[in-house]
């Protein structure tokens, strides 16, 4: 006898049950004693106590990051590109912001210039990139180093050489790391060379290291008098099919390059995923939502139009323009943006404007 | 169609057996809305501890947003906020078969779901099944069977991010002295009308 046969449910069950289905997405956990306060304020000021300005990198701190440190799971760092002075690549902070929306700062650095080359690993251990100027302008303008912080903000060290970080300007973080210890790729674009590096990441509680390449050559960049440097920005890595895909600030299209975490012995083409120069405004960042549409942030760093200012631009996974919002009623404001994935399609995006120093936090749900 | 008295014995017994399991469902819907993991259910007297590796909180009882999981539901994320975790359950007793009703969160392809049995951290077998798009649902949902020598503990996995579990519906394993006295009483209800048949035909 077939022991599954004896399972056999009552069909009454179901159908009683069915009066209690919610089509909605949104988990619920009710009946806890928990407050629902304080609430995350939808917008904070990104602002240090040195002036600094210019937010550019957004990263949230992983869900099995240690809470022994000062970053705790769930917290959202944002660097700042500009010093008080409004100076582009001599800003020196990154800025924390904690479950609550208190903001404080984090990390002051001795490399100026902290990009959108932010990314934090399940250990806590912070990365962060940087491209300095001496005057702010584009004629000053220096490689920059990848450098290493702890979970409480220490500097740690620096990776690379001039073949893999010239001029980091952002960044992709894949981990598998358990919180302790663990194997991540880290990939890098680079705004002054065009090129995209990985760094093959083994870290443990005392030790970290990395091997690099250069995974992809032959982005188009540039200096600019207004946007500093266009080129190969945004960076998100979709890891169930192995592909890297690249924002392109200076020809306002999306690329891909395949086998991005495979080995290699030498470089790898990328190829066209989608252009739109309706919509992609010099794309500085990009992420991907739990159901695989994609998020540009539009720097206005080229192509722009002042009836679309600061566009945050949402691609269905095969990349049809699905639809936009502005972050800022003037050109310049959307920079970095970064999701963390609560469960279910439910997910916090975090996003600055530029314009404005402030980081806007929103809980949604992707459809 | 009239069965003779042993037969009618026989098949009353395993119509009894069939009711007794099919009433042994766990389905979370006695258990209150934020329920975490680790936790113990009973149901007719059947233990099953609930318990993950970030436990405190690694799954928790929500409800439904499912369709063929219904009422409440037991999935992570949990309290404790982590994803890519494996539900463990244990049972107070040995089982011969499990099935259970999952959905898992993918967006575009379904993940399969995977159900390994232990007898005491033994391995028994294991099982797969990948769920489907219903129409009018976010996720894919299915069902996943597993039936085989006894055991008392399954591990329930998926590559997907998160996957929520319902209707955990379960059969005993007969323990030995319940197969002894069935029988025994089979034996002494057969053996007369075997005779009685015997002295009719003479």
């Amino acid at each position: 006898m077939k022991t599954s046969l004896l399972l056999v449910r009552p069909a009454i069950v179901k159908v009683a049950a069915l009066a209690f289905l919610s089509v909605s997405a949104t988990l619920i956990s009710a009946q806890s004693t928990k407050s629902i306060f304080p609430l995350l304020p939808p917008s904070v000021s990104t602002i240090p106590s040195n002036g600094d300005v210019n937010p550019y990198g957004v990263a949230f701190v992983p869900k099995m990051a240690p809470t022994t440190g000062i970053l705790q799971p769930g917290d959202i760092l944002v660097s700042n590109f500009n010093n008080n002075n409004n100076l582009q690549g001599t800003g020196t902070t990154i800025v924390r912001v904690d479950k609550t929306g208190k903001v404080s700062t984090f990390y002051t650095s001795s490399q100026f210039g902290l990009t959108a080359a932010l990314g934090v690993l399940s250990d806590g251990l912070v990365l962060i990139g940087n491209l300095p100027t001496a005057d702010g302008t584009a004629a000053t303008v220096q490689p920059g180093k990848l450098s290493v912080l702890s979970p409480n903000g220490a500097f740690l060290g620096t990776f690379g050489t001039l073949s893999t970080i010239d001029g980091p300007w952002a960044m992709a973080v894949y981990d598998t790391g358990n919180g302790v210890s663990g194997t991540a790729h880290v990939w890098i674009s680079n705004v002054l060379s065009g090129v995209v590096s990985r760094f093959d990441i083994t870290y443990t509680a005392t030790n970290i290291s990395a091997t690099a390449l250069v995974l992809a050559s032959g982005f188009t960049h540039r200096t600019d008098p207004a946007a500093l440097v266009l080129g190969p920005t945004g960076l998100a890595y979709d890891p169930i099919h192995d592909i890297l895909y690249v924002a392109s600030s200076t020809d306002n299209a999306v690329y891909q390059i395949p086998t991005a975490a495979a080995p290699h012995t030498a470089s790898v083409s990328a190829s066209l995923f989608f252009e739109d120069p309706i919509h992609l405004h010099g794309p500085l960042d990009l992420t991907i939502l739990p159901n695989g549409h994609f998020l540009v942030a539009d720097s206005d760093g080229s192509n722009v139009d002042p009836n679309q200012p600061s566009e945050l631009v949402e691609y269905s996974a095969t990349g049809a323009f699905l639809g936009q919002m502005s972050v800022d009623p003037n050109n310049g404001g959307a920079f970095g943006v970064a999701i963390n994935n609560l469960g279910w399609g439910t997910f916090r995006l975090a996003a600055v404007d530029d314009n404005a120093n402030t980081l806007s936090i929103w809980t949604t749900v992707a459809q | 169609m009239r069965f003779s008295p042993p037969m009618r014995f026989f098949l009353t017994a395993a119509a009894l057996c069939v009711a007794a399991n099919a009433s042994t469902v766990f389905n979370f819907d006695n258990d209150s809305l934020g329920t975490s993991t680790g936790f113990t259910d009973t149901v007719n007297g059947l233990a099953a501890t609930f318990s993950s590796s970030a436990d405190p909180g690694g799954f928790v009882v929500y409800q439904s947003m499912f369709e063929t999981l219904t009422g409440n539901v037991l999935g992570d994320p949990g309290p404790a906020g982590l994803d890519d975790l494996a539900l463990s359950v244990h049972f107070s007793a040995n089982l011969s078969a499990v099935t259970l009703d999952f959905a898992t969160s993918d967006f575009s392809i379904p993940s399969p779901l995977t159900l390994t049995a232990y007898e005491n951290s033994k391995l028994i077998g294991s099982a797969s099944a990948t769920g489907q798009f219903l129409s009018g649902f976010s996720f894919p949902e299915g069902e996943i069977a597993f039936a085989g020598s006894p055991f008392n503990q399954i591990v329930i996995s998926s590559p997907a991010t998160d996957f929520a579990v319902d209707n955990i519906a379960v059969a005993t394993a007969p323990e030995p002295a319940t197969c002894a006295l069935l029988g025994i009483a089979l034996l002494a209800l057969g053996v007369p009308a075997l005779r009685r048949r015997a002295v009719i035909h003479q």
